[in-house]
């Protein structure tokens, strides 16, 4: 592996290929901070132009795009309380209150930080022990997906302390919307009152933008409060200094890493969910568990290191197997194809110098968004000291093209409303929303799931139950959902007592 | 004036509404495709009546400030409506010239009467979504009636 290793080095240390990683990077990082642009919007768009470039040249571009869209989904998820990218939905959740306390660079330095560390112990994953892992990715058959997504519907406890009647509420109309459109076996149209959009269901880059954009510009508009003036923003403190918080938190960080590299072997799960159970773990083993949602930096390194330790999970299955497990690894697979590379055993030997040589890139894409991201994000943080008269009305038109974006349709203008309408009556009522972004996510999961699992023993449900407490990764996954819902259980009750005292 | 109880009341009133609606929606569906919605209906519905019940019977307490609501109500019905007058004109008069205008009449409705921001904000932010939707990205402009 060493002579691989000094081969894919020598392929990447040539001018042009540095200079993609760089550009793969820098339009990774705009992209992933602006809410209705996606990494795979990103990737796919710039693969045509690496056509002209060398394959490790035009592969580390696009491998710089994906890592750093992912990460900088959290630049206005912590700003803005927006997040730019369905990876930064559990960042936003400590991240935008400590932006709120006037820890802004605090909160965008621990992300930027978390996600580099996670990315880069993800890419030694990938160098190391890809094929083990990978096989290990093929043992997830269908009942294990579907515990998979019921282990991530439990994390909902997690999420609503305090209000864990309506999070489930919300976890449940979560996983409700998720059925519109078709039925992932039988095709059949639910719920689409006779409109074509509908027929794929609600767009989860949509259902976000309206969900968090909407109700911010209303709290924008109708709120009297001031900006809170942004202590650390030109203070002395500048972001490098909080790289020694990051490291002070050893076992959060390799805990959500880890959380993070076997979600993303696992095809067809994806970074939210990671980013969601990790932050989950983190809040279960933290002495400081009342401070998540309130601001809490452990959350916050929790969500981006497994976001972005996902990312290189994700690669695996796909050098190893071909199998990619997201939309971008899709987009990457086709990147692949078209510089004459097939994903495989050939890829780690006859195409050593290419392969490695990506793989180098990821590294160093891994480390160069730390800077080119801090850069950016110091100028993004300005725009919380733009009047809300000027400001509320260029979010609205971001989200608005940004919705429209996605299938060139108008029609997705007005499920982004309708969304964020919905958004707007759960903090109303004070009902959590990140129960309903899970709920959407893992509904499709969960039900498609149930059933190839129900059609594979033919209906028969006493065999399924069966089959769930005897397979071993279904006993693992079983185990961990039953010991997340004894924790939430729990700390309802603790909250309740808190309350009462 | 609406208290924290009376709100999480008209919450589980919802939930419970919008359980049943989809109850009923999926009673048309053929029963492999309508169970998942209808056991997520019937457990919607039942946390609704349960935790609105339990707040029936708790005591009243404070109310939140009658005109924060209002606020919020009518900052709520002024997106909507400005979404929807933003999405007409796309379709009328082409991204650009809806975009600004769009920009220009909502900053001023917020209080902005400077056009030395007004017009620099308009015109530049229309411009950098211009390049970055429709050149940069490759995004098809929505068809306009009118075009400009």
């Amino acid at each position: 592996m060493l002579d691989n290793l000094l081969l894919g080095f020598d392929a990447l240390m040539t001018p042009m290929a540095l200079f993609a990683v760089f550009a793969g990077v820098v339009g990774g990082v705009v992209i992933g901070s602006l809410p209705g642009l996606t990494s795979t919007m990103g990737v796919a768009l710039l693969i045509p132009l690496t056509f002209s470039m060398p394959p490790e040249a035009g592969l580390a571009m696009l491998g710089g795009i994906y890592l750093a869209s992912t990460y900088s989904g959290s630049i206005s998820a912590i700003i803005l309380n927006i997040p730019g990218t369905p990876a930064a939905v559990a960042t936003l959740l400590d991240g935008h209150p400590m932006s709120q306390r006037g820890e802004t660079t605090r909160a965008l330095a621990l992300a930027t930080f978390g996600s580099s560390i996670g990315g880069i112990l993800s890419v030694f994953a990938l160098l190391l022990i890809a094929p083990p892992l990978a096989e290990f990715s093929l043992r997830f058959g269908s009942p294990e997906y579907f515990l998979l997504a019921v282990f991530g519907i439990t994390v909902i406890a997690s999420l609503s302390a305090g209000a864990m009647t309506k999070g489930l509420i919300a976890g449940a109309l979560g996983l409700m919307l998720s059925t519109i459109g078709s039925h992932p076996l039988t095709g059949e149209l639910r719920f689409t009152f006779g409109q074509p959009s509908l027929y794929d269901g609600i767009p989860m880059v949509v259902s976000l933008i309206g969900l968090y954009s909407i109700p911010e510009v209303i709290s924008m508009i109708s709120d009297k409060k001031t900006v809170v003036p942004q202590a650390d923003i030109n203070g002395t403190r500048g972001p490098l200094s909080y790289l020694g918080e990051v490291f002070q938190q050893k076992l959060n960080v390799l805990r959500s890493s880890l959380i993070g590299i076997i979600v993303g072997i696992i095809p067809g799960v994806g970074c939210s969910v990671g980013g969601f159970i990790s932050y989950d773990a983190a809040k279960r083993g933290s002495k400081s568990r009342e401070e998540f949602g309130n601001g809490s930096p452990e959350g916050v390194i929790a969500s981006e290191t497994a976001n972005n330790a996902v990312t290189g999970g994700t690669l695996i299955p796909l050098l190893t197997l071909g199998i990619p497990g997201n939309p971008v690894t899709a987009v990457l697979l086709g990147g692949l194809m078209i510089h004459g590379l097939r994903p495989g055993a050939d890829l780690f030997t006859l195409n050593a110098d290419v392969t490695y040589g990506f793989i180098l890139s990821l590294l160093v894409a891994n480390v160069l968004f730390v800077p080119v991201g801090l850069l950016f994000a110091r100028y993004c943080a300005k725009v919380i000291m733009v009047p809300r008269r000027v400001l509320a009305p260029c979010i609205l038109a971001f989200a608005v093209i940004g919705s429209y974006s996605i299938r060139s349709s108008v029609d997705d203008i007005l499920i982004m409303l309708s969304v964020g309408a919905i958004g707007f009556g759960f903090n109303y009522f004070a009902v959590p929303r990140a129960p309903l972004v899970l709920g959407l996510v893992l509904g499709t999961l969960a039900e498609g799931e149930l059933a190839r699992s129900l059609a594979l023993v033919r209906g028969d449900v006493g065999a399924f139950l069966l089959q769930l407490v005897t397979r071993p990764i279904c006993i693992v996954l079983l185990l961990l959902c039953a010991y997340a819902l004894y924790q939430g259980v729990v700390q309802h009750r603790r909250n309740s007592h808190m309350l009462d005292s | 004036m609406q208290t924290e109880r009376n709100k999480d009341i008209l919450f589980c009133l919802l939930a419970f509404g919008v359980a049943l609606a989809a109850l009923a929606g999926s009673l048309t569906y053929q029963p492999a495709s309508s169970y998942f919605p209808q056991l997520l209906a019937l457990f919607v519905a039942v946390l609704a009546a349960v935790f609105g019940l339990h707040r029936w019977k708790t005591p009243q307490g404070e109310g939140t400030e009658p005109q924060n609501d209002l606020s919020q109500l009518a900052g709520f019905a002024k997106v909507v409506v400005s979404i929807l007058l933003y999405t007409g004109l796309l379709m009328l008069i082409g991204f650009s010239a809806a975009t600004i205008l769009f920009l220009v009449l909502m900053m001023v409705t917020l209080g902005e009467r400077s056009p030395l921001i007004v017009a620099p904000v308009a015109l530049g932010l229309t411009g950098l979504l211009v390049f970055l939707f429709f050149w940069f990205l490759g995004v098809s402009p929505p068809e306009a009636l009118i075009a400009f």
